[in-house]
């Protein structure tokens, strides 16, 4: 390593541990600084937090940090987070890649949440919204190589609404098609299952707060 | 500072060519000729927009076909 | 050598690049670093009957990686997720390397000579004491065909009992009896490039969406071309072939029978048959009927086929009106005409396709014929793009079980033990006296088990399969295997199963390209490949260990091999000679594979068609040579509709049927060990229709208790997953271990083929 990358490392480990001791100074500070350090906190931006959560702003607002919904979970998916989360210490969260949301029917989470940062009323699960999917890194995904893979999408519990399976013309064998996975962001409700599911080293679709920014009105 | 993987197409048969041709830009760096007339090269510039310039220039290369950007990085080093 | 944080994005940015130019392994940098000194050679993948080839590549005696090749033929160079880890299939933590002895309940460690003497001694005692009939053998279409050709050479022409038995019975038994009725010859007369040359589809019982991955992008790249195509699947359980077919025909579980008879039935009315080819290449017979399923041990069937004409036929056919098999099927008559009249299209390159929804099948070898039937009706057969297909589960169960015939009832190359001069050509062969080959078929392979339980079997050995998880009412049979009194169960192979769980002595395997190689796959392409990597610990191949019993019984002289496999592969290809021909050993190494008959260094695409099959002649056009007894053709089969062994009632209300899903191969002793494919599908689910559920206020992912009359399980169910249970219906999966669902299953069978019905029997779910 060159000093100027050891550098930089140190400064992003030592903001990192200087977080943990300023937690109260940064609420302080407002919601800005905040959402800059969950990002440090969590390369994807942000936290997917449990089923009918509200705005990010207003849950951390609202949430007490009770834990009630993590209880509630059957498979431990939800996490309370540690002081590595700065401001949203002690809020519950869920991480994809290890245990995801299987959307529990009752949604038992948020009816357990006392508080309100998770909506109590929210009956439907297809209307839940934590977050999109995205496949981040199109070079690893196996099935848009031609593979027959689609892992992500036989596995999704929104199977043919939130992802659907885009069947193209493989040219390099000239004979078979390339199943390429395409996701409905309108219908995906960022539960994870696909993160989890996906066959790659690093999951090469993962769930983000919202699909990467488009600077016009296509949505495709 | 931007670091970008760029795949260049060649006419047929003038990959060598054209790789002696953009290896002689300051801060490209021609990493593979591949035998369907592709060049994989590296890009480093000073600024985003100091790239897009090389970028275009590098359109401009005799017997280039087209440039595609594969991988861009661009962070403080 | 630490890279700068810069240098490694150059780096990154150059092998992005790389991939993006789609040269990733041209990259010389990489293979300079990363990929020098691997070595790569071919190999069928270890999985599914598709037989896709890869290259497998070895370093420091490991595989360290595999690819798809893409000079195969049939995949050119892609695979499916099963193929894709193919790598980490042999590389399980708990890789059997060391032979075991039971000492009560506890494995014990042993060496070779003291398990193979065991082995033999238990062999050789079981026989003097009860006969070669007391000793049997269970292998698999997974077993290499130069090991199933030796098991059945020891089995057959040493110690003298047909008790030997692939796993293949319980997957392809139908369609052998369905060609052997039909054509007189096993194995079809397509190949996959119909795939590419049809433009009309019809799946029957086949998911070949997840079950033939590779080929179904090959039909659905066809539809891609030519927007004419139409793909229509006719299925009990909505799956993501029916997702992505042009039509999805939902029928009542068992009435493919009646729905099949009645397509002819309208095509007879409608006078839309071929007469001209009817007239030249048919003949007409009928069968007995009410023939039973196997339900009660010792079961016996012979058929009696008696010829008919094209006018008894007709009139067999009435009864089938689409009305009434709209009524048994639920399929709307109009329905029914119409795609009877897309069947015999004069226009159409029809096709139809089928899997173990036919063969798992009480009546599967009748509903084989039934498709036939539609097919010789029209005359849409033996022509490029044109024909039946039966595709194949396992990777070699064409090529050993099938082609080399490890069956009980069989001999090599369609031949059979009850013929006396098949019997006279196998004994000069392998030169011994014709007497040693002995001339009745014993037990197919769920009489195995039950005579197994019954201790009229005492020694089993089972090679490269998982019995006591895949076999249909499994409580009846693992209880069997562990009784005692003198039974003795012996299992090769490379991981602890639920099989090696009841097994008296464990054998660990070299499998795969731990070993030389050979597979026979759906489109009748032979594959070889070599020996790359050696197996862990003490592993042996399963070739070894049987002539090492067999050295160990007396029969070594069977076996004067130097060089086993290439010795034995020409040996075998003498069997094969002026039939199924299959090439000189050296072709094959050679070759991505060759389809036999391979006459004169040519493979052949189509069987049975002039200009393609050598053996017919010249202004033929298409002749059904095989059937010697009927003159070289084909036969038109009436077989009625017959109701399920089991069907649902008030007390067991639900049709259950299983099958695989694309993740997990079989049991998934190998699949479930890579940990890629362990996340991505964890564990069995039970399917069910969301209205079923509702009424009995079941909710999506709760557990459920599902039982039928032989057995008990507890699943989560599944309202909205990948296949969708149609209403009265379950569907569970049969890959995890932990969820015995066979032990539900009915252990009923097809009379004719002996192949046991996994996808009907009746169950009734409860809240957990
Ligand atoms: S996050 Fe993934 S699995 Fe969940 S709904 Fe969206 S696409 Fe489907
Ligand atoms: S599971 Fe991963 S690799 Fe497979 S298709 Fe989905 S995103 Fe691609
Ligand atoms: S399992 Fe079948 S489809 Fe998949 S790679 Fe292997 S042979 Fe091909």
């Amino acid at each position: 390593m060159d000093s100027s990358t050891k550098h930089s490392g140190i400064t992003r480990r030592r903001f990192l541990k200087d977080g943990v001791l300023l937690p109260l100074a940064l609420a302080a500070a407002g919601g800005g600084v905040s959402t800059l350090f969950l990002r440090r906190a969590d390369a994807r931006g942000f936290y997917l937090r449990p089923p009918g959560a509200l705005e990010e702003g207003n849950f951390l607002a609202a949430c007490i940090k009770c834990g009630k919904c993590a209880q509630a979970c059957p498979y431990n998916s939800i996490r309370m987070s540690g002081a590595e989360a700065g401001v949203a210490i002690g809020t519950p969260h869920i991480i994809a890649r290890e245990t995801p949301c299987y959307l529990c029917p009752d949604l038992p989470c948020a009816k357990a949440c006392p508080s309100g940062a998770l909506d109590r009323k929210l009956e439907d699960v297809e209307k839940v919204r934590m977050g999109t999917a995205v496949i981040v890194d199109r070079e690893n995904c196996l099935s848009l190589r031609g593979l027959r893979c689609e892992v992500c999408y036989r596995q999704c519990p929104l199977i043919d609404k939130a992802i659907t399976i885009l069947p193209r013309h493989n040219q390099r064998t000239g004979v078979h098609s390339i199943m390429e996975p395409v996701i409905h962001h309108d219908k995906c409700v960022g539960c994870g299952i696909c993160e989890n599911a996906c066959v790659r080293d690093k999951p090469v679709i993962v769930v983000m707060k919202s699909p990467p920014e488009q600077k016009d009105y296509y949505e495709f | 500072m931007p670091v970008s993987g760029v795949v260049i197409s060649c006419l047929v048969g003038c990959s060598e060519a054209v790789s002696g041709r953009i290896a002689a830009f300051d801060g490209v760096e021609v990493h593979g000729v591949l035998p369907d007339n592709q060049i994989v090269a590296v890009i480093e510039a000073d600024t985003v927009d100091a790239e897009v310039k090389l970028v275009s220039q590098l359109h401009e290369v005799e017997d280039v076909v087209s440039v595609r950007l594969a991988y861009h990085n661009f962070e403080d080093l | 050598m630490a890279l700068s944080r810069r240098e490694f994005l150059k780096a990154s940015a150059a092998a992005v690049a790389f991939a993006a130019a789609g040269a990733s392994v041209l990259n010389p940098k990489v293979s300079e670093a990363g990929d020098a000194g691997i070595k790569w050679g071919k190999a069928p993948c270890r999985f599914c009957g598709t037989g896709c080839g890869v290259l497998v590549g070895v370093k420091g005696g490991k595989i360290v990686a595999t690819k798809g090749d893409p000079a195969a033929p049939v995949n050119r160079g892609l695979n499916c997720i099963k193929g894709y880890f193919l790598s980490k299939v042999l590389y399980g933590k708990d890789r059997l390397t060391k032979p075991l002895i039971r000492k009560g309940d506890k494995m014990v460690e042993a060496s070779w000579d003291e398990a193979m003497t065991l082995i033999a001694s238990k062999f050789k005692e079981s026989i003097a004491k009860h006969g070669p009939d007391s000793v049997a053998m269970y292998g698999s279409g997974q077993w290499t065909v130069f090991e199933g050709y030796a098991a059945l050479k020891l089995f057959k022409g040493g110690i003298g009992t047909n008790n030997i038995e692939p796993n293949a019975r319980l997957c392809m038994a139908s369609a052998v009896t369905g060609f052997m009725t039909t054509f007189a010859s096993d194995e079809p007369m397509g190949c996959y490039d119909d795939l590419d040359l049809g433009d009309t589809y019809f799946l029957w019982g086949a998911n070949m969406a997840e079950c033939h991955p590779v080929l179904f992008s090959r039909m659905i790249d066809n539809r891609l071309k030519n927007p004419d195509v139409r793909i229509i699947d006719f299925g009990t359980r909505r799956t993501r072939t029916s997702q992505m077919a042009d039509q999805y025909v939902r029928f009542n579980p068992q009435t493919d029978l009646a729905l099949l008879n009645a397509i002819a039935h309208v095509i007879i009315k409608e006078k839309l048959y071929d007469e001209k080819f009817i007239k030249k290449h048919v003949v007409f017979k009928k069968g007995k009927e009410n023939i039973g399923y196997g339900l009660e041990d010792k079961f016996k069937f012979t058929d009696d086929p008696k010829p008919i004409s094209f006018d008894d036929y007709k009139k067999f056919l009435e009864k089938y009106t689409p009305e009434y098999a709209s009524k048994l099927s639920g399929v709307p008559a109009a329905k029914i005409v119409e795609l009877a009249r897309l069947y015999a299209d004069k226009k159409r390159k029809v096709n139809s396709l089928w899997t173990m929804g036919f063969n798992q099948h009480v009546r599967g070898t009748w509903v084989n014929n039934l498709v036939y039937n539609v097919h010789l009706l029209t005359g849409k057969i033996s022509r490029p793009g044109e024909n039946p297909m039966s595709l194949t589960g396992q990777p070699s169960a064409c090529g050993t079980a099938r082609e080399v015939g490890t069956f009980t009832h069989r001999l090599p190359a369609d031949m059979v033990v009850t013929n006396p001069e098949h019997r006279a050509k196998a004994a000069e062969i392998w030169g011994i006296d014709v007497k040693r080959i002995p001339d009745k078929p014993t037990y197919n392979a769920t009489e195995m088990f039950r005579a197994l339980d019954r201790g009229d079997i005492k020694v089993l050995w089972s090679q490269v399969t998982n019995p006591f998880q895949s076999l249909p009412h499994l409580n009846r049979y693992r209880k069997g295997a562990r009784k005692g009194d003198g039974r003795f169960v012996i299992v090769s192979d490379i991981y602890p199963t639920k099989s090696t769980e009841v097994a008296d002595v464990i054998l660990p395997s070299a499998s795969w390209v731990e070993k030389e190689g050979f597979f026979g796959n759906a489109e009748r392409r032979g594959q070889q490949w070599f020996k790359m990597v050696d197996a862990p610990g003490e592993a042996k191949s399963d070739l070894w260990q049987t002539m090492e019993l067999a050295r160990r019984l007396g029969h070594g002289n069977l076996f004067p091999y130097k060089y086993a496999e290439k010795e034995i592969f020409e040996e075998y290809r003498k069997f094969t000679v002026g039939g199924k021909d299959l090439a000189p050993y050296e072709a094959y190494v050679k070759a991505r594979g060759l389809r036999w008959p391979v006459v004169n260094g040519k493979e052949t695409l189509w069987r049975y068609a002039e200009g393609h099959d050598p053996y017919v002649k010249a202004g033929e056009g298409v002749k059904f040579y095989k059937n010697k007894k009927d003159d070289g053709r084909a036969v038109i089969w009436a077989r009625p509709y017959e109701p399920a062994a089991e069907s649902p009632d008030k007390q067991y209300p639900f049709w259950l049927c299983t099958g695989r899903v694309l993740e997990h191969w079989h049991t998934g002793t190998m699949t479930g060990r890579v940990p890629e494919i362990k996340r991505a599908y964890p564990a069995a689910v039970c399917e069910m229709h969301p209205d079923d559920a509702k009424r009995m206020g079941i909710k999506n992912l709760q557990k459920v208790k599902i039982t039928s009359r032989r057995g008990t399980i507890i699943l989560p169910v599944d309202l909205n997953g990948r296949g969708k249970a149609e209403k009265g219906n379950i569907f569970v999966a049969f890959f995890d271990e932990t969820k015995l669902i066979n032990e539900l299953c009915i252990d009923a069978y097809c009379p004719i083929s002996g192949e046991p019905d996994y996808k009907k029997c009746a169950v009734k779910v409860e809240k957990a």
